[in-house]
């Protein structure tokens, strides 16, 4: 059981995590019974799996929020904010306890204690009995009849309570007929005589919905495989006639196709259809389908290690493209050309899906700033809005995990330190609603990410007097405003006077900007006193494999990433001898360019070609021109690190491998230009 | 656990008249000179990169980081992987340029005896033995050693970005 056990902590975490956003927009639409279902139906899977594995605690407790849900939709009681802030502190709890599921931790179990105390006086209030799953009183009764295959993976002991526990919470959906089918071969020699093989028909009419039934199912699909086969929208089990016909088909020992079973349904519907003259009410079964509304989008689990095998092949796919280009070009054989070029084709676009699948949108840390928001504006007394834009905005996936504690560490200083109380803001002649913004977008080859309130701002001269009292800088020294605001990042800048309750806990922003280093990030701020306070995250995008333009500068071959190249020209070598210096500019096209000589830059003394190339790019909005030998070729490059050796070769994003072996040297433009933009440019 | 006779593997090679050893499980391959690719701005020992099956492997030119004369690319020379482990993060690969691979030997653990002084402080800090062999004085090195007091090597995500002082 322990492997399976695993993947139920994994699953009953995303569970929660879904309860959680359910939560919050309950708490912003209360009247929405579709999100008290929901709830509801979450809590009773994670129960349910919960008890399967023993876990009383998470078992008892999702039990108990089980009766309140179950209570909030049968309306005997309406959901509250203390409901809301009940269930989201007993979420976070059960976060917990999924890590610690014997209570090693002391603090664990004074709050298990507290809440189970919260929740017993909230049920004590409404003398509920036993939470019933089918609403009773309705007169069309919304059940839809299913059919469903369950066969077990490998052979099953008859007395394993896995089954007997899954028929059981079967039972609870609505009424039910299991059919056990003994097969007589085992399928691989193991196990004793006696042992089942076989599997189980199964007809079950809920009003729960699809959904809840493969809910139970979720935490065992490593030991069994279930088709779910929707056959009536009525309760087909509560007609004689179809236990008849169930009956009689399993004493002739047919296997009932399900085509079988179709016909002879619509042929049962008309029969009942001409009994009773029973519509279909076409109202109630649409609305059936919004109660157990699939919110979900047409999603996948897949493992990260898939994912990033995937990537290693696409990678080397890549590589070995090249070298086919390479060959084709080299041979001028026709066909080779156009199947190469097609290859181009196919495995460009091969390489942008695939790596869009480690993407996902920054939304999904909507919920946990949400949350944030909430509940530390209401404890710091301070009222906040909080919107995005850019939602939609994607980032790699192990980028957003690196970056969500960093994130919220922001967002915590934001509310306490930045965000003034509303009569502090009524006194600045602010409306008394603080306003938090994340935006996320991209800039050229980077996502950016920044959080914006309209606080107190920074007070630049404090932050400096700090830092001169720890001795992090000297009193004469001479900064920037930006300087001053980045020794914010300093290690040791973070004091106790900072560390309340909220934002100390020892996360502190030199560990922030720490971990958006290792994610090869930057981060920036930007304060105005008495109007507010902008950070900026600047990301790189997935950068395995880049378009790039290969370039050749004396017996260097660099490539300069497609992103960033605007245009290239040709221009005369006598020209280009009046760019030794960088703002010196070249004239090209009636454009005064400010141009970068590599040959220059890179100490490169091979003899000088006749005609440079220009290669133009764009940079901080201007247009800049890098001097060449000669353009070679755009390709595909897969980008490798060049490891620590050559760490601080900033201006370097990587190598990469041509088709023929020998290698390319990619570069960062922006890290390269950055460098000369002290100069003054014209 | 220690015995008398307990007896370590070792990789010898040949810097101009000097012999050289290192324990054979640092060594993860040794290859033939190869073409290099010279990446601009580097520190002079740091000969460039080249394409170990598809991935880059930083080469070194041992002779300008012990110290010694530049020489000359011969048939002989090899370029010895090494696996560096520094700092417990993630083990890193590194091609040692050396004038040609001698033997591999099985030495002894009590025929090493302590390094003796040596004025090239430089080299003081990665020999950690010293072997009479026949006629030979054999320098053991300690691998590690010899690239973790180097600037180019502060794999530090915290410091500010210093310029290398080479």
């Amino acid at each position: 059981m322990k492997e399976y056990q695993a993947e139920f902590l994994e699953d009953a975490l995303d569970l929660l995590a879904d309860i959680e956003k359910t939560l919050l927009e309950l708490e912003n639409s209360p009247e929405q019974e579709s999100l008290v279902e929901e709830v509801f139906r979450i809590m009773h899977t994670i129960k349910g799996a919960a008890n399967m594995f023993g876990l009383e605690a998470i078992g008892n407790l999702t039990h108990q929020i089980e009766n309140i849900y179950d209570a909030i939709r049968s309306k005997q009681y309406r959901i509250t904010e203390e409901v809301l802030t009940l269930t989201l502190q007993a979420v976070d709890h059960l976060r917990n306890l999924l890590n610690d599921r014997s209570f090693k931790n002391p603090v664990n179990k004074e709050t298990h204690k507290r809440i189970e105390g919260q929740i017993g006086k909230l049920l004590s209030t409404l003398q509920l009995g036993e939470p019933t799953f089918l609403i009773q009183k309705k007169e069309y009764t919304n059940r839809i009849t299913y059919y469903l295959i369950l066969k077990p993976l490998s052979f099953i002991d008859p007395d394993d309570s896995t089954t007997a526990y899954l028929f059981s919470e079967l039972e609870e959906l609505g009424n039910c007929k299991i059919t056990e089918h003994k097969r007589g071969n085992r399928p691989n020699n193991k196990g004793e005589e006696g042992d089942f093989f076989g599997y189980w028909d199964i007809y079950l009419a809920t009003d729960q919905g699809k959904e809840a039934i493969e809910g139970l199912f979720l935490f065992v699909d490593d030991q069994f495989t279930v088709e779910i086969f929707e056959v009536a929208v009525i309760d087909l089990l509560e007609r004689e006639e179809f236990h008849e016909k169930i009956d009689e088909l399993e004493e002739k020992g047919e296997i009932l196709e399900l085509e079988s079973l179709q016909a002879y349904v619509n042929e049962l519907l008309e029969i009942i259809r001409l009994k009773e003259v029973k519509l279909l009410d076409t109202d109630t079964e649409s609305a059936s389908e919004d109660i157990i509304s699939t919110k979900k989008p047409n999603t996948l689990k897949v493992s990260r290690e898939k994912v990033d095998k995937m990537m290693n092949w696409v990678s080397e796919l890549v590589m070995m493209q090249g070298a086919l280009k390479m060959l084709a070009q080299n041979n001028k054989i026709a066909e080779l050309s156009a199947v190469a070029e097609k290859i181009d084709l196919i495995t460009g676009g091969l390489r942008n899906t695939v790596f869009s699948i480690s993407l996902v949108p920054v939304e999904v840390l909507m919920t946990h700033f949400s949350r944030l928001i909430r509940d530390l504006s209401k404890s710091l007394g301070k009222e906040v809005t909080f919107s995005m834009q850019g939602k939609d905005t994607e980032l790699d996936k192990k980028i957003i995990d690196q970056l969500t504690e960093p994130l919220l560490h922001i967002l915590r200083n934001s509310l306490d330190h930045g965000l003034e109380t509303p009569e502090e803001r009524r006194k600045a002649g602010k409306p008394p609603q603080g306003q938090i913004v994340l935006k996320a977008f991209y800039s050229g080859r980077h996502v950016v990410i920044q959080l914006e309130d309209d606080g107190r701002g920074i007070d630049v001269e404090r932050i400096r007097k700090k830092a001169e009292e720890k001795g992090l800088i000297s009193r004469d020294e001479s900064l920037s405003e930006q300087e001053i605001l980045q020794l914010i990042f300093a290690p040791g800048f973070s004091t106790a006077e900072n560390v309340t309750d909220v934002s100390g806990r020892g996360v502190g922003m030199d560990v922030v900007k720490q971990k958006v280093n290792e994610v090869k990030g930057t981060v920036a701020i930007q304060s105005e006193i008495g109007k507010g306070t902008t950070l900026s995250l600047k990301l790189p995008l997935t950068l395995s494999i880049v378009e790039g333009l290969l370039v050749q500068t004396g017996e260097l071959t660099l490539a300069i990433p497609m992103a960033a190249v605007h245009q290239c020209y040709r221009v005369k070598a006598t020209e280009v001898t009046e760019a030794k210096r960088f703002n010196a500019a070249i004239t090209v096209e009636g454009k005064q360019l400010p141009a970068l000589n590599l040959r220059e830059t890179f100490g490169i003394l091979s003899a000088v070609p006749a005609t440079y190339i220009l290669v133009s790019v764009i940079y901080q909005g201007q247009e800049f021109a890098l001097i060449v030998d000669k353009v070679i070729d755009q390709q595909q490059l897969v980008l490798k690190p060049l490891g620590a050796m050559y760490q601080q070769h900033d201006f370097l994003s990587g190598a990469s491998i041509l088709g023929d072996g020998s290698l390319a040297l990619i570069l960062d433009v922006e890290q390269l230009l950055s460098r000369f933009k002290t100069v003054s440019l014209p | 656990m220690e015995s008398e006779s307990i007896t370590q593997t070792y990789v010898t090679f040949h810097l101009a008249e000097e012999l050289f050893a290192i324990k054979v499980f640092e060594v993860q391959e040794i290859l033939e000179m190869t073409s290099l690719t010279k990446v601009p701005e580097s520190s002079v020992f740091l000969k460039g990169i080249i394409n170990l099956r598809g991935n880059i492997l930083p080469v070194v030119d041992t002779r300008i980081k012990f110290g010694m004369e530049e020489a000359n690319y011969t048939s002989r020379t090899r370029v010895i992987v090494i696996n560096l482990k520094l700092n417990n993060k993630q083990p890193l690969l590194l091609g040692l340029i050396v004038d040609a691979v001698t033997d591999v030997i099985e030495l002894p653990e009590d025929s090493i005896l302590p390094p003796p002084e040596i004025n090239d402080l430089k080299k003081a800090a990665y020999v950690t033995g010293i072997v009479k062999r026949e006629q030979n004085f054999l320098m053991i090195l300690n691998t590690t050693k010899i690239f973790s007091t180097d600037e180019t090597f502060q794999i530090s995500t915290l410091a500010p970005e210093a310029q290398v002082a080479e």
